[in-house]
């Protein structure tokens, strides 16, 4: 088990700056997501720690020692790699064992660890078989079991699960963090979907074009994420434009589109002042007629989607806004097609952003 | 009329050795977005390419609209399709790919030129024209894609894992664009995944295949609720299984007995006595609470042994007092600690019971 | 790791080791491959007085060699052009077929288009010398009593020598097939899907979507015939009659002890085969340069007729380009060969015509003449020279492929490789001489030695080339960050990752270098001094007359690349 730092690191490639001025500490024994696009500079910072790349600024520090100029194969690390990269010329056996052979163990030591590793992830009869003559998830397994093999005391995880069936991505997961907790490694995990990230991770890090943008343990990102970017990225959201209207003690009441109002608990804009306001897809409340109420405001169902233990409601708001629900499916299945319908944001659900310099849209952009 | 009939498509591989395709029956009606859903390798993609004409079935016949097209070549299929791999002409720009179709079947270019601008706007594309695929992000190429088969005007559109390859949060935003704009076009739709998310949220209907045979076929509702299979049930989410034996079956259902003597009612019926079950049970129908409920059935003592946050919802892992494991799904709101004491309940509305497979539990469970 | 130098500075010994790497690589590739290739030129500019006096102001003929080398230089790059267009009349076609279809006898069919690069040219342009201007050929099964045509027969219109334009397509249509498909192979041939399900038709398809991607390929495949044509020695030799070639002209001159005219021919060629070659080259390597041409066929607006056009041949004539490509190969490929086998039977004894015995392969191979020992001496300095000169080649060409994959500053090195495969051999040869014989460095005389340094000169590329295709091919920095993050230092990579991924790739090069070592004529001819090989002999052989002899000589060259062919298929499959 160690401990990671980064400091102010860097990696440009060419004019583009993959990487920009990170830093990140991970502790021992956590296991750690860095989650974001494709692009945002997830892969190379993951290479950067693993010593595949060099940081052009910057440190990266072992439980307290510089491993700058540290070579890969000196900083005892396990990879498990995008696509796996299981050696095509050799079989699982010579694959898992690899690492220790050429780490110099003795052969006995190797025979041992080799039968432990593959028996853990219930490959010992497929030893003798090559990579392409096993199933996407046995060639999974063999890539954590090679990565694993040596007893490194750090994991580095490259999309692990992404080349898999969604189902099969789904029961691996959990499987995953199990073998790797009880390894006690410390693990960094870089991934672009966020269930795996909220799943699986002790703390997660958003990165956005080469920066960290949050980091915190899933709980915190999910209930507070501290920009609209991060919101969306991690939580279904719907997002609003308003202007606050009136600031008091107990909170603010927001202006949004067509002149609907809505009360949030808000105090930290001004009066005046174009705001964002956003909440969660599952949050909203909504109900199969038109309720009157103050702050209701009215819509009619557009789309509904059955995602098994959920359902998701696209309504079209009188304001011409679209508003996104999620319900647990056994209440969704009263709504349909066409349905007038009350939808109501209650105040503590209320996220209020201020309005990005950029524009809404942009924020929202997740390419 | 692009309703799509496959009578008796059988297609082997590898000298016989591997079965694509084994005597599939499937009627999809006209303006369906239809999806076949299964895991790798299940021949899901054969099939596709065998109504797209570029697989040639060994036996069986493909009728389109009612005519019988075994011998169309694909050019004449009047088909559009949507790859995984996306597949824009790398040497052309956006506006070329997309006219691409219009061309080849030798409409000016003035003509031509205004279709693909009508498409851009009905897609709402923000994009440079002139820019080339390889300067767009997956997504917005994907969607130039999506244009492309649009401009070939046909009425069937077949769709190869059209989302696999994008970012999953990019994934979740294209779907939905993808169902609207085939009913808003009024077109049959083909959709091939191996998501079953993704499959329930889009599809009129789902077809469930495996190693080349068509398991099941119905609304998402349907199969979701009430599956016919273990292997459906367990493809389309998280399920947990027992294995029970009925000790008491009535017209208003049965009573399941599973491992440690624990009894579980249900509403299932058409079962005997003694029958060997598998009792099924999706992980968000199991309420927990920490005291026993008067109104609650089929409570049984337990304790949480390991947690997962999705975000709003937890999926706890609760050891039943029979040793029994079993993953619920409840709201983040209350949140339980490892090791805390806690009643689960199992409505019988929600059981569902399947016979004992032949085979065993374990490989009906496999995903691959 | 570190340690102590002399100086008491701590030395990294890992960055040492591979800056010595760096070092030998690139002074072995500087002294065996570009030293060679560009002495030509410096030698002609150092030596320029002496040329200029000997080409332009001879005190006895003065300017006539000039006046040669313009007929001469413009008739060669006449043949190579037209040559060239052939083969890509051929090539389309006949690549297509290969990389796309599936039928019974491909294998074959690959074999046969590969055969022309295995086969030692003299041979192979003896065969085809039968075949088609003597009795044994054609002209006698046809029952004309002579051969079809004359050895100086001229074909109409183009004006090129017929037996030199056949040759000449028939050994250099390989490349343009072999690139085209294998440039195909790349290309995932779901594209052409996607365009005929939006309604193409399968030559449409072809036309807008498949061959623009292909179309650098088809250029790369078309530059190398070209300068393999340029270069082309021992087949033409054979069939040229009266006419001569660039190629031809140097080893004669050079054999006269005209240096001066030969090395200013030479350093002629080289001039203008690269400033052909190179703009080509830049223009492919840029991106999107092929989206950038104008498309005729809309400004034209014959599009709309053009497509109703390729449906009707998608439809009724698809079996049009199947039936040419097979009766191109049958005929210039497989029709010599069966010739010289047939007439070495008749042969074998005596002349069938006259009856003499002497006119037999048996009297010719062991009679006086002895052609047999000298064959077999041929042999064993072929195989030595292909052995040998194969083996340092690898050994370059794995450490400049692995240092031109490691460091940015290398690649231009890849490009600068590409000038020995397109200089014509013989110039080559007439450079290596000039370089290391007596009357340059003094380093070595013609003989073994300095044919092997020659031909390690074009088989570097070759290796480095089709390992880089092999590095590139199969994802192998992926494979080799894996092994690194698993503890492997730099060296245990390239033993236990690297080398083994990439093997087929470093076999499939050194297959190749070998065959063209035991077919390479042209330099051969200059360097060997008394050593002569297998290919050079079956020349010496025409020239003396001696038919049978060359007959049997052409025979077991075929028998032998034949084998080769063989071995090379159950490599690269």
């Amino acid at each position: 088990m160690i401990n990671i730092k980064l400091i102010g690191v860097t990696k440009r490639f060419g004019t583009i700056t993959a990487v920009d001025n990170i830093d990140l500490n991970v502790e021992r024994g956590e296991f750690f997501t860095i989650l974001g696009p494709t692009g945002a500079g997830k892969t190379t910072t993951l290479k950067l720690i693993a010593g595949l790349l060099k940081p052009d600024e910057g440190e990266i520090y072992f439980d307290g020692q510089l491993v700058n100029d540290v070579p890969p194969e000196e900083r005892d690390i396990g990879f498990v790699f995008q696509g796996y990269a299981l050696f095509p010329h050799m079989t699982v056996w010579e694959n898992v064992t690899y690492g220790p052979l050429v780490r110099g163990m003795d052969p006995e030591k190797v025979e041992r660890i080799g039968r432990e590793i593959l028996s853990k992830v219930h490959l010992l009869e497929r030893a003798d078989s090559y990579p392409h003559e096993l199933s996407g998830g046995m060639q999974q397994r063999v890539a954590l079991a090679r990565a694993l093999a040596s007893g490194s005391k750090l994991l580095l995880l490259d999309e692990p699960l992404s080349a898999l069936d969604a189902r099969l991505r789904e029961e691996l997961r959990f499987e995953l963090r199990n073998i790797v907790k009880e390894t006690g490694a410390t693990a960094i995990q870089v991934t672009h979907d966020k269930y795996e990230a909220l799943q699986l991770s002790d703390r997660i890090a958003i990165l956005r074009k080469g920066k960290v943008v949050q980091v915190d343990t899933p709980v915190n990102l999910f209930t507070k994420p501290n920009s609209i970017f991060v919101a969306n990225f991690i939580c279904d959201m719907n997002f609003f434009e308003g202007i606050v209207k009136k600031v008091d003690e107990e909170g603010s009441i927001i202006q949004l589109r067509g002149g609907l109002l809505v009360k949030t608990l808000d105090r930290t804009h001004k009066f005046g002042e174009r705001v964002v306001v956003a909440i969660r897809f599952e949050d909203v409340e909504i109900k199969p007629e038109e309720v009157e109420h103050p702050y209701s405001i009215y819509g009619k169902v557009e789309r509904i989607s059955f995602l098994g233990p959920f359902i998701r409601i696209e309504a079209l708001l009188d304001n011409g806004e679209e508003v996104s629900v999620k319900l647990p499916a056994t209440i969704g299945y009263r709504f349909e097609l066409g349905d007038r319908i009350t939808v109501n944001f209650e105040p503590t659900k209320i996220i209020v952003y201020s309005y990005p310099r950029a524009g809404l849209a942009e924020e929202l952009i997740v390419e | 009329m692009p309703d799509v009939k496959l009578v008796n498509i059988s297609k082997r591989y590898g000298k016989g050795r591997i079965i694509a395709a084994d005597k599939v029956n499937l009627e999809i009606k006209d303006g369906e977005y239809f999806t076949i859903l299964g895991p790798s390798g299940c021949g899901k993609s054969t099939l596709l390419k065998i109504i797209a004409g570029i697989v040639k079935p060994d036996e069986g016949e493909v009728y389109v609209g009612g005519k019988l097209i075994n011998d169309v070549p694909i050019e004449e299929r009047h088909i559009a399709m949507v790859f995984q791999n996306i597949l824009l002409f790398p040497h052309m720009n956006v506006e070329e790919n997309i006219g691409y179709a219009p061309r080849v079947k030798g409409i000016e270019r003035e003509r031509r030129a205004k279709i693909v601008e009508e498409i851009v706007s009905m897609l709402k594309l923000t994009l440079r024209s002139t820019a080339f695929p390889d300067e767009l992000s997956r997504g917005a190429q994907q969607k130039v894609s999506l244009a492309r088969a649009i401009a070939s005007e046909t009425n069937l559109f077949l769709l190869d894992e059209p989302l696999s390859a994008l970012d999953s949060r990019v994934r979740l935003e294209l779907r939905y664009e993808l169902r609207r704009l085939v009913k808003e076009l009024g077109v049959t739709a083909i959709h091939v995944t191996h998501d079953q998310e993704e499959a329930m949220s889009i599809s009129d209907r789902i077809a469930i295949m495996k190693h080349g045979k068509i398991i099941e076929v119905g609304s998402p509702v349907e199969l979701y609720l009430g599956p016919q299979t273990i292997f459906t049930a367990h493809f389309l989410g998280k399920m947990n299984f027992m294995e029970g034996v009925v000790i008491e079956s009535s017209g208003g259902g049965c009573v399941v007995e599973v491992s440690g003597g624990v009894r579980i009612r249900t509403k299932a019926k058409g079962r005997f006595a003694r029958e060997r079950v598998v009792l099924a049970i999706r992980p968000e129908f199991i309420k927990l609470s920490q005291t026993i409920n008067e109104n609650n059935k089929n409570v049984i003592e337990g304790r949480i042994i390991e947690k997962f946050y999705t975000g709003s919802y937890i999926y706890y892992k609760v050891k039943l007092e029979n040793g029994i494991e079993v993953l619920t799904l409840t709201e983040a709101e209350k949140m339980y600690k490892d090791g805390d004491k806690i009643y689960a309940s199992f409505p019988p509305e929600y059981v569902i019971l399947f016979k004992y497979p032949e085979e065993g539990l374990e490989k009906e469970l496999s995903l691959e | 790791m570190q340690m102590v130098n002399f100086f008491g500075k701590k030395i990294d010994v890992r960055s040492f080791l591979s800056k010595l790497f760096l070092t030998a690589t690139l002074i072995s590739l500087g002294v065996f491959v570009f030293l060679p290739t560009f002495y030509l030129i410096s030698f002609t500019f150092l030596g320029w007085d002496e040329v200029y006096r000997e080409v332009f102001a001879n005190p006895l003929i003065g300017d006539e060699h000039w006046q040669q080398i313009k007929g001469i230089l413009i008739f060669s790059f006449r043949i190579a052009l037209i040559a060239v267009l052939i083969d890509i009349l051929i090539g389309i076609p006949l690549g297509y077929i290969l990389a796309r279809k599936n039928f019974r006898g491909k294998g074959v069919v690959e074999d046969l288009v590969t055969l022309p690069l295995v086969i030692p040219t003299s041979a192979f342009g003896f065969a085809t010398l039968i075949t088609w201007t003597t009795i044994a050929g054609i002209g006698g099964f046809l029952g004309l009593g002579r051969g079809l045509v004359e050895l100086n027969y001229v074909v109409p219109i183009i004006k090129i020598p017929f037996l030199i334009l056949i040759v000449h397509v028939t050994l250099t249509f390989p490349y343009v097939v072999r690139i085209f498909k294998s440039k195909l192979e790349e290309l995932n041939p779901e594209f052409e899907i996607a365009s005929r399900s939006l309604g193409a038709s399968v030559f449409t398809t072809f036309r807008s979507i498949v061959f623009p991607q292909a179309l650098p390929g088809l250029f790369s495949g078309v530059v190398l015939a070209f300068a393999r044509s340029l270069g082309e020695t021992g087949a033409t030799i054979i069939v040229a009659g009266v006419n001569t070639t660039a190629s031809i002209a140097i080893v004669k001159w050079e054999l006269e002890f005209k240096i001066a005219p030969a090395s200013f021919l030479g350093f002629l060629l080289i001039l203008i085969a690269s400033s052909m070659i190179l703009p080509v080259e830049y223009f492919v390597s840029r991106e999107r340069s092929i989206s950038s041409l104008p498309n005729l066929t809309e400004i034209l607006r014959i599009e709309k007729y053009l497509l109703k056009f390729e449906k009707t041949i998608s439809r009724k004539l698809y079996w049009v380009k199947e039936v040419v490509s097979f009766i191109f190969i049958g005929i210039c490929v497989i029709l010599p060969i069966l010739v010289v086998l047939n007439s070495v039977i008749l042969y074998w004894s005596a002349d069938p015509y006259t009856g003499k015995i002497e006119g037999g392969v048996i009297y010719q191979l062991f009679g006086p003449a002895n052609y047999f020992k000298s064959l077999i001496r041929a042999t064993a300095v072929s195989l030595i020279v292909a052995a040998v000169s194969t083996y340092i080649s690898v050994c370059i060409g794995i450490a400049t492929a692995i240092t031109i994959e490691k460091y940015r500053f290398c690649r231009a090195i890849r490009s600068l490789l590409k000038v020995p495969l397109v200089v014509p051999t013989s110039t080559l040869g007439l450079s290596m001489i000039l370089l290391w014989g007596p009357k340059g460095l003094g380093l070595i005389n013609p003989g073994i030695w300095l044919i092997i340094l020659t031909h390690i000169v074009f088989s570097v590329p070759v290796v480095v080339e089709s390992a880089l295709a092999s590095y590139e091919g199969s994802d192998v920095e992926v494979y080799e960050e894996a092994a690194r993050s698993l503890g492997a230092t730099p060296y245990d990579v390239a033993e236990t990752v690297t080398l083994p991924i990439i093997k087929r790739g470093i076999f499939t090069g050194a297959i190749l270098s070998f065959t063209h070592s035991l077919g390479e004529t042209g330099a051969t001819f200059i360097v060997m001094g008394r050593d002569a090989t297998v290919s050079t002999l079956v020349v010496n052989m025409v020239e003396a007359l001696a038919i049978p002899a060359a007959l049997f000589a052409s025979t077991y060259l075929i028998a032998l690349s034949l084998i080769l062919l063989f071995v090379f298929r159950k490599i690269s499959k």
